[in-house]
């Protein structure tokens, strides 16, 4: 049904605000969920060549249009990153740092005030670390948090703590006979139990939704650990964003 | 789009009623033409935020946010049939749901709903695994006459979403459509199928690994590895097939412990209430975060 404005003016009496914001709420109304399809003409007007073709942001690795930006990064097929303690408090059980994530990261160019979904996954490889500097977690308890920021790393804990999902160290406390992380007898190298039965070998994901204004923004994943080294095996970030 | 080619307002023009009449009927039916909608496209500032593609967003934190674990809150495994879900809560009693507000959020024919939920969590066996009617256990072969204890690993806690269609009162959450509530009776337990699980996330109730397996005997007893903190994660997406439906609350709710179970051929997820005594989950923060989007 065509668009009829529900107020109709006349000379002599007052016009209102409340008149005028009327018919315009009522047209927006309608340019946004009232044109059937009768309301169009049916003759052709328009060609894929009209429609204004997405831009591919190949560092980012995302595509941006009318409505947003869509696409992202991953690990790839050997694209290994790290988290380690030497960043995030020296694993002092105390310390609540978070700092991010190299290459886990995607920058993109905002050209109004959108809703954004940052889409997020991460495999780590936890440990082994028995270090026996003091002020730190015990060997078996220690553990490293990824967290989404928005903007600066620091928020991961200021504003995202609450999304933090964690992995933990190799453990090696439930097998008999077994008392370091890491194979001593000589010829052997790497851990002594397999990562998934030790518990270090995690699969996480999340979904960080939030609403920005325009400019260049950055989401991406830190970290807070308190193991000496974390490998974060497999990755991947990716974005949503929606100007309408 | 809507770019309407009147002449501006000038300085000593006159303004009555009928040319503000005109400026508002000058949108007719015959300006949804190539100019309008092709020449002037619709990447034009006034529709800035207007949710014309994106309907609704929010995001909110879920159970109890203590990322370090100084407190958590406990879930007891289920034992009595048919067990209610237990919402994720902060560990006071509130229950972390997410509200739409008054009007709620009109799910509509043309739109998709996505959903998407983490949970840091830690699931403690507790001692019955080896029960005789726990669903999970068998003997294995020790290669000296004897036999050992062996388990599954098949053992889960179930998260997965309900809503409120109701009203804004939000006491009436059921399981989102293509989620069962688990109390499907299935030769005699609790359960459901596996088509039923859409808004499903597991997370297991336990790691025991066989020690030093020899040439399909188990000479050693299984070992109970620690599971320790970890996280599970959980997406659901909704299209209305017709009609519309206006929804005022969502929630991750958890039911446990769960186990693979067949019947007659099917496969289904019950409850492994032997198992379940004495076992429990432990749980701190997440997130929940939800997007409606027009699909046409």
């Amino acid at each position: 049904m065509s668009y009829t404005p529900p107020n109709t003016f006349a000379d002599g009496t007052i016009c209102t605000s409340a008149a005028l914001e009327g018919n315009a709420e009522a047209l927006r109304v309608y340019l946004h969920r009232g044109i059937v399809p009768a309301d169009v003409e049916v003759a052709k007007w328009i060609d894929t060549r009209h429609i204004q073709p997405p831009a591919y942001k190949p560092y980012a690795g995302v595509q941006h249009g009318v409505t947003g930006h869509q696409g992202g990064n991953n690990s790839g097929m050997v694209r290994l990153t790290f988290c380690t303690k030497y960043l995030t408090g020296q694993g002092r059980a105390a310390s609540q740092s978070f700092e991010a994530i190299p290459g886990t990261a995607v920058t993109i160019d905002l050209r109004r005030s959108c809703t954004v979904a940052f889409h997020y996954w991460y495999e780590l490889e936890c440990g082994p670390d028995a270090s026996t500097a003091g002020q730190q977690e015990t060997a078996d308890n220690r553990a490293v948090w990824v967290a989404p920021y928005f903007g600066e790393p620091s928020t991961a804990y200021s504003s995202y703590r609450g999304h933090a999902q964690e992995g933990r160290t190799l453990s090696v406390a439930v097998v008999p006979g077994v008392t370091t992380p890491w194979e001593t007898t000589p010829g052997r190298i790497g851990a002594v139990i397999p990562y998934p039965v030790g518990g270090a070998y995690q699969s996480r994901d999340g979904v960080l939704v939030k609403t920005s204004t325009s400019g260049r923004v950055t989401f991406g994943l830190a970290s807070h650990s308190q193991i000496d080294r974390v490998a974060v095996v497999n990755w991947g970030v990716a974005i949503e964003s929606f100007y309408l | 789009m809507s770019r309407i080619t009147d002449s501006p307002v000038k300085d000593g023009d006159s303004l009555d009623a009928a040319s503000l009449n005109t400026r508002f009927a000058s949108y007719t039916q015959t300006d949804l033409n190539q100019f309008n909608h092709r020449d002037a496209a619709h990447d034009l500032p006034q529709f800035v935020n207007t949710g014309f593609m994106l309907t609704h967003a929010q995001s909110q934190e879920i159970g109890l946010n203590n990322w370090k674990h100084s407190s958590s809150v406990t879930l007891n495994g289920m034992t009595t049939m048919p067990a209610d879900a237990s919402p994720v809560n902060n560990g006071s009693g509130t229950v972390t749901e997410m509200s739409f507000g008054a009007l709620g959020i009109n799910i509509t024919q043309d739109e998709v709903f996505r959903a998407y939920w983490n949970l840091s969590v830690f699931a403690t066996a507790g001692s019955n695994w080896d029960n005789a009617s726990s669903l999970g256990f068998y003997t294995f072969a020790d290669g000296s006459g004897g036999t050992k204890k062996a388990w599954t690993w098949g053992a889960v806690w179930v998260t997965y979403l309900e809503w409120d269609v109701t009203s804004n009162s939000r006491t009436s959450y059921v399981a989102v459509p293509g989620q069962s509530d688990f109390k499907t009776v299935i030769a005699g337990k609790y359960g459901a199928a596996l088509g039923d699980m859409q808004a499903s996330a597991v997370v297991p109730a336990d790691l025991r690994f066989a020690d030093d397996p020899n040439a399909g005997k188990l000479p050693r007893a299984s070992i109970l590895t620690v599971q320790r903190w970890r996280g599970v994660s959980g997406a659901w997406f909704y299209t209305r097939p017709s009609g519309n439906v206006t929804c005022y609350g969502l929630r991750v709710v958890i039911k446990g412990i769960m186990h693979p179970f067949n019947n007659g051929g099917n496969n289904y997820l019950v409850h492994d209430t032997a198992y379940s005594d004495g076992a429990s989950l432990s749980y701190n923060g997440g997130n929940l975060a939800v997007l409606k989007q027009r699909v046409k």
